[in-house]
């Protein structure tokens, strides 16, 4: 019995960790989404302050991305702080070249973020009336419409210009009454303030694109863990926030 | 009186009941039946490198996901492996202590219960590197942007090999004397260059935080 209890520890250890791998393996989302093939990668232009940083530290877990929680959707009784990181309307959806482009939308104001979750990201604000969608950026302007349940135009950056084609973001189990759960989640001020930004979309499929900003130079972002809105670049933490028009 | 004690000291950890076997070899001098066979080290030293090697290739062909479980109450999740990484760490020193009692090395101080203290020890160093390195193979990968990052990564992988060669020559019987104590302070150097290379780097760079 004596000699056993060596093996018996390593056994342990061995079970422990195939059981933590297994939960991980299900808390974790499915790989992210390849990066994108082809196409020109426009100029990665250095995110201006466009985009719409919320401070609440509440906020509800992005469900989409947690296929193994089994917890209902956001109740209605959720804490008032809430609501300050709820969307009206995401709309995720692809240009000519095979970046993701994510529009998010609340109280008339709306946030985009486009990447193609190698090299070319770009952020960008404005507003939607009357199904109209106009946005600004650094050096670049999106315009487009919403018809039923798709949104298109196209997207000037420079010289060039892409189509775009998005469809409505959310999920059925993240529709509360409230709104949706946001889909574009950038690096916190204190993180840019460290000199590293990062911006991510996550995809109706629950997989996330994003690019995190390193030493000025993008390259693709690990995707958040959704327990923390965090993930670790090189052994550093970066935490992330959603983003939410009209919060600024 | 000295000479006595080195040779009493050196050859047999405190056992409690020391099977015969062992204390023919107290007297130094190799068993009367000559050229006995001592026990093969090649099993252990083999799956140690196995599981090394294979750690490390998982680490680096698995795409990290960047999430992993976590436990609840801590700010991040490096958090809480850093603080993980400092219980193993120190029950890696309870080890060492531990170990040096057994062996006699601590002057006259060598309780009936340092044999116990250190299995037990051991056992609880070792479960609480296991979630942090289920993370950091899952979540981060075996990694190589810096020195500390490829010295943590080899380390670490080499950690769990030497931990497991030390558990497979555990029960092994009429080891030479140098062998547990040269696979131990393996184990124990590694675990001790992991926590420097990871909790004590974070603990110097973004300061203590839970």
């Amino acid at each position: 019995m004596k000699r056993l209890t060596p093996l018996l520890t390593l056994l342990s250890g061995a079970v422990t960790a195939a059981v933590l791998f297994t939960m991980s393996a299900q808390a974790s989302p499915p790989a992210t989404q390849p990066a994108a093939e082809n196409g020109p990668p426009a100029a990665a232009p250095a995110p201006s302050a466009d985009a719409e940083v919320p401070v609440d530290e509440e906020q509800p877990d992005p469900a989409a991305t947690r296929p193994a929680v089994t917890s209902p959707p956001i109740e209605p009784d959720t804490p008032p702080a809430a609501e300050a990181e709820v969307v009206e309307q995401n709309w995720i959806g692809e240009l000519e070249n095979g970046a993701s482009i994510a529009i998010t939308i609340k109280g008339g104001k709306a946030e985009a973020y486009v990447c193609d979750g190698r090299s070319m990201e770009l952020w960008l604000s404005g507003t939607v009336a009357n199904g109209k969608i106009e946005l600004t950026g650094n050096d670049a302007r999106l315009s487009g419409v919403i018809r039923g349940d798709s949104a298109t135009g196209e997207m000037v950056v420079g010289v060039r210009r892409w189509k775009f084609t998005a469809r409505p973001g959310e999920d059925a189990a993240v529709k509360s009454g409230t709104g949706t759960a946001p889909a574009i989640y950038r690096a916190t001020d204190e993180v840019r303030k460290a000199g590293i930004d990062g911006g991510w979309i996550m995809l109706p499929d629950g997989t996330q694109i994003g690019i995190v900003t390193w030493n000025g130079k993008p390259i693709p972002a690990p995707p958040l863990d959704p327990a923390f809105n965090s993930t670790i670049v090189n052994g550093v933490t970066i935490t992330a926030e959603p983003v939410v028009p009209g919060a600024r | 009186m000295s000479q006595h004690r080195q040779s009493n000291v050196r050859t047999v950890p405190r056992r409690p009941p020391a099977p015969t076997v062992e204390v023919m070899r107290d007297f130094g001098a190799p068993p009367p039946s000559a050229p006995r066979q001592r026990p093969s080290l090649l099993v252990p030293l083999a799956v140690g490198a196995g599981v090394a090697v294979a750690l490390g290739v998982y680490g680096r062909t698995h795409t990290p996901t960047g999430i992993a479980v976590n436990l609840a109450g801590f700010s991040s999740p490096l958090t809480v492996k850093v603080w993980l990484g400092t219980g193993a760490a120190f029950f890696a020193v309870v080890q060492l202590l531990s170990a040096l009692a057994m062996w006699g090395r601590l002057g006259g101080f060598s309780p009936s219960w340092a044999g116990s203290a250190h299995r037990w020890s051991g056992r609880i160093a070792f479960l609480l590197t296991v979630p942090v390195a289920v993370h950091c193979l899952y979540a981060l990968g075996f990694a190589d942007y810096d020195t500390r990052t490829l010295l943590h990564s080899l380390l670490g992988c080499f950690f769990f090999g030497a931990f497991a060669t030390k558990m497979l020559t555990l029960p092994k019987r009429g080891l030479a004397g140098w062998v547990l104590p040269v696979i131990g302070g393996f184990v124990f150097i590694a675990l001790i260059g992991v926590f420097l290379t990871s909790s004590v780097w974070y603990f110097t760079t973004f300061g203590i935080q839970f």
